[in-house]
Parts: C-alpha cells; structure tokens; sequence
C-alpha cells in the first residue's frame, strides 16, 4: 500500500532536487563505506590530506560546500573515485582517407615549386603523378 | 499516554516499509498530520519534497535505511533527514534542511515514522514547535520497544514488516 498523497508530492518534486538527494545519498554512503573499509577516523582523514581536524570537520558537516577541489583531495586520500563522469562517446577515428594534390607546370619534373594548381583531389592515391604537358 | 495503532504508511518501496502510529480516534495518522500541514507549504514545502526523495528514492529504492541516513539517536528517537548524521566516526550534515521528522529505525528494511516540524532552534528540544513532538515521539518509541522486548510484537522472517504474537498485522497498543 503506497501513502497517495506522499507519492503524489514525490512526483511534484522537480527532477533536480531528485537528482540532489540521489547524489546526496550516493557521496555520503560511498564516504562512509571507504572510511569504514580502511577504519579512519576523522581525525586520520585530516592527518592524511595535511588539514586541521577542524577544518575537515567544516567539510562534513555543511559549513564548507564541496568543491571539485575538495572533492578531488578526498578522491586522493581514500584512493578510490566519490564521482565519476561517463564520456559522451568513446573517440572515434574517422575513415581513413587521403587528400594529395594534383599540379601542374610546364616544366616535366616534378617540383614543390611548381606553379599553378589545377586542383584537389581527396580520394584514393594515383597510380602516379599527373602533370600537365 | 493514549491508545495507538501501529500501521502501515507505505510499503511501496523495494527496500523499506515505512510505518507510522494513530492515536485512538483520530482519522489521521501522525505522519499524515505532518504531511497536511507542510506538503506544499510555501515556506516549507520544497524542504518536504526533498524529504520524500530522501525516503521513497535514496532509502526505498537506492540503499535501505542506512543509519548514515539518521540523526544521531537522542534517547530513541532519530530525525530526518540528518543534521549531522553519523559517518563512522564522522558527521555529516545535511545542508541547511529546515524540517524535521521524527522517527525510530528498526531495521535497514524497517522505519516508524512519526511526527515533526520546523527546527527553529540548534537542537530539536530548543525548538519551541518541535519539542512536543519530540516527547511524543520518545512516548510512542518507548512503548513500542517494550512491546519488542517483551515479544509481543516481532519483525517477519524478512525484516519488512510487523507481526503482533498472534501473528496479526493490525497492532494495537
């Protein structure tokens, strides 16, 4: 039996405050979980990341709002990620493909500095140079 | 104190039956007093919304209840959400949460729920409107322990729900 009008201010409440509270939730858990796997004390976390115990004490308990910074000192010290970001899309190298140049000159060799482009040529490499007679 | 029944708030949850207690004669239960009264409140609205993800998504869905989840105990009774909740040996505060709902924490499956209010003050009892419910709160906690302990009322093989030594799920104190 689920309370209907609880529910129904559940599904009032706007996706980002959601989204907060599961964040909330996840940071606090995995916090608790790493400190009790290695059985820190607050007072180790603070000797590690070179801190005052009062400051870290700022931070857990809502007088220092986490910063990326702060965050990533924690990640450092408990050896283990708090907050991971999924890439987009994996990088992808796009089809092979060559462009080389066509050119011409009236003189037969071949040169750098032979004058006059004709023109682009991006697919497939030539059996051979084309040069204009 | 008066008569009260034990009864099921919301079992809807994957991971948590949350409970609450209605005195004798009274239509509403004393979480749903509390929910009347701030669900879509101006000033405290948005606190409550935040308080039901808290139950219904992070406890219900995502990781039971978690004592990281629960003010430190006074006498019995616990708040949520947490002011400063224990983390092993560290605390952990919720930001800046203006409501406070009592409740005792039977289990990671199993939650009272009661009633509760605005935390005007530092602590619970210092906050004029939240002090009575505190009291009550411990009143009703202290009952049903004893009832726990003197095995007149048990937790299921699963850990979800209550069962009075007759088996019977409506339970009367």
């Amino acid at each position: 039996m689920e309370n209907s009008f609880a529910r129904q201010i559940l599904e009032e409440t706007p996706a980002e405050t959601r989204q907060f509270v599961r964040r909330y939730g996840e940071l606090v858990v995995r916090i608790y979980e790493l400190l009790e796997e290695k059985g820190w004390s607050q007072q180790d976390l603070a000797r590690k990341l070179g801190k005052n115990p009062s400051e870290i004490s700022k931070w857990l308990t809502g007088n220092h709002n986490f910063t990326l910074r702060s965050l990533a000192k924690l990640e450092v010290e408990l050896g283990e990620d708090l907050i991971k970001i999924p890439r987009a899309r994996k990088f992808r190298v796009h089809s092979k493909k060559v462009i080389h140049l066509e050119f011409a000159s009236s003189d037969k060799s071949l040169s750098t500095n032979a004058a006059g482009f004709t023109k682009w040529k991006s697919n497939g490499i030539p059996s051979k140079l084309s040069t204009a007679s | 104190m008066n008569s009260f029944a034990l009864e099921v708030w919301d079992d809807g949850s994957s991971l948590v039956t949350f409970y609450t207690v209605r005195r004798e004669g009274s239509d509403l239960s004393e979480t749903d007093k509390f929910m009347q009264k701030f669900g879509r409140h101006e000033q405290y609205g948005g606190a409550l919304q935040e308080l039901m993800s808290l139950l219904f998504d992070t406890m219900g869905e995502q990781f039971g209840a978690h004592p990281t989840f629960f003010s430190r105990e006074e006498n019995r009774v616990m708040a949520l959400p947490p002011s400063k909740a224990r983390l092993g040996h560290i605390t952990f505060a919720y930001p800046h949460f203006s409501l406070r709902l009592f409740c005792y924490r039977l289990s990671e499956n199993l939650v009272i729920l009661f009633n509760g209010g605005p935390k005007t003050a530092a602590t619970a009892q210092q906050s004029e409107d939240l002090h009575v419910f505190f009291i009550q709160a411990n009143d009703f906690a202290k009952r049903i322990q004893e009832a726990l302990d003197e095995g007149m009322i048990m937790l299921d093989a699963n850990g979800r729900s209550l069962v009075d030594f007759q088996g019977n799920t409506d339970i009367y104190f």
